[in-house]
């Protein structure tokens, strides 16, 4: 588990953050910050620091010399491409009223909605069910919903999992993970989350690398089945 | 006939390839508001070539570190350009720097153009333009960004070599703590403290003016 030294929410440290303003994250790792930043304004404020420098040293760096033409060839193409246009302030206040679920941040709900992806959850037995997003690259997109008061048979990974939780929330041994906490497990870890019975059910975002390795047999048996 | 400008002529960039060529460059940060103020009220080619005269290069070498060959990464920087010039309405000099605001759209084209080149095609062909376009900035309130630029340019100007080498290696060249371990030699701990203290610093002045320090 990782948790950042600089704030009271848990993250993913420092050096995956430089490496989504740097622009080498995976798509789905990338979704997952994009949305917790949208719900914690402190790491939002951390990102805007990294950028900050991103685009200080992008002005005053050493550049790499451009081929002769380079220029021309710019200017021949603002000829087919449109004219700059003066952002109108009532375009965003125009902008229709979200009909997104209050545990969508809007990070996802453009996601979803620019990739025409309509959510089809499917249930799983156990109180879960779980909506596919994406696969690449052996990375998988998902959010998962599970029932308050469940306890998740103990496993470990195959590669990295990153939950970000849009509702509700669990614990794993002492430590609780709630709203807009992202929680990073490796293949070293193996855990047992118990979501809280709170009344809600637990909705989070996963990107998962390979699949869960489940130390009951059972759960073993049944993984092809349920899909996890 | 081109337009006689008033802006603050830039300082040259130094350094030199690979180093920690984080200098400041006073003025840069007016030239280049004003020279956006130009395009969008003015459709003023002549800014557009100025703003590319000055960034492509450097754009070619942000991508160039991505493992981009020369030509593509040229295809890029034209791209970025081009949106610069199309999408100049909605710069904001209110609420962030041109530096910034480019750096981001070169990030989401770059994106964008491994989404395209990719082989292992993603789910949805849609899906790497989204993520590129996900916003980030929820604390999205106006700052003083002059100010705020020149605090975090500063900041960088009188960070120790070795610390501006670390910033220069992460957020130019791109690469992991552990990339940047074995290039430097130093243990993994060190770097991370050198890159994540003058972070924090550089945090700490941007929430200043932002007015939500805690």
């Amino acid at each position: 588990m990782n948790m950042s030294s600089q704030t009271e929410f848990h993250s993913v440290d420092e050096e995956w953050l430089a490496s989504y303003s740097a622009g080498g994250l995976s798509r789905a790792k990338r979704l997952l910050i994009s949305c917790q930043a949208a719900l914690r304004p402190e790491l939002s404020s951390r990102l805007s620091a990294m950028d900050a420098v991103g685009g200080a040293l992008l002005q005053s760096a050493q550049g790499e010399a451009v081929s002769d033409g380079f220029l021309s060839r710019v200017m021949d193409k603002l000829d087919a491409s449109p004219a700059p246009v003066a952002q109108d302030a009532k375009d965003d206040a125009q902008t229709e009223p979200s009909a997104r679920p209050a545990w969508m941040p809007s990070p996802l709900e453009d996601f979803l909605s620019r990739a025409g992806i309509d959510l089809k959850w499917k249930k799983l037995g156990f109180g879960v069910e779980r909506a596919s997003l994406s696969t690449e690259n052996d990375e998988e997109l998902y959010l998962l919903k599970a029932r308050p008061g469940l306890k998740v048979p103990q496993h470990s990974h195959k590669g990295e999992e990153w939950a970000l939780i849009l509702q509700g929330g669990y614990h794993v041994g002492e430590t609780g993970y709630g709203l807009g906490d992202l929680h990073r497990e490796d293949e070293d870890c193996t855990h047992m989350p118990i979501v809280d019975d709170h009344g809600e059910a637990c909705i989070t975002l996963v990107a998962l690398e390979g699949k869960l390795k489940f130390s009951n047999p059972v759960m073993r048996m049944l993984r092809p089945i349920i899909g996890i | 006939m081109r337009e006689q400008r008033q802006y603050p002529q830039a300082a040259s960039a130094s350094g030199f390839k690979g180093s920690a060529t984080v200098n400041a460059l006073p003025g840069r940060g007016d030239r280049d508001a004003y020279l956006m103020q130009r395009i969008v009220k003015a459709s003023d080619r002549s800014a557009l070539e100025d703003i590319a005269s000055h960034y492509a290069p450097r754009l070619k070498a942000w991508l160039m570190y991505r493992g981009e060959q020369s030509s593509t990464a040229e295809d890029i920087a034209q791209d970025v350009i081009i949106q610069v010039w199309v999408k100049a309405g909605k710069f904001d000099p209110a609420k962030g720097t041109f530096s910034v605001w480019v750096f981001r759209m070169t990030r989401n084209c770059w994106i964008d153009h491994k989404r395209k080149h990719d082989r292992l095609q993603p789910t949805s062909p849609d899906i790497m333009s989204i993520m590129a376009d996900a916003p980030v900035d929820a604390a999205d309130v106006a700052v003083d960004q002059n100010e705020a630029a020149e605090a975090v340019q500063s900041e960088l100007a009188r960070l120790p070599l070795d610390q501006k080498q670390m910033l220069h290696l992460a957020f130019f060249e791109g690469l992991s703590h552990s990339q940047i371990a074995e290039r430097t030699g130093l243990a993994l701990g060190t770097v991370k403290s050198r890159i994540r203290a003058p972070l924090k610093k550089m945090q700490n002045r941007l929430e200043n003016f932002r007015g939500v320090n805690r």
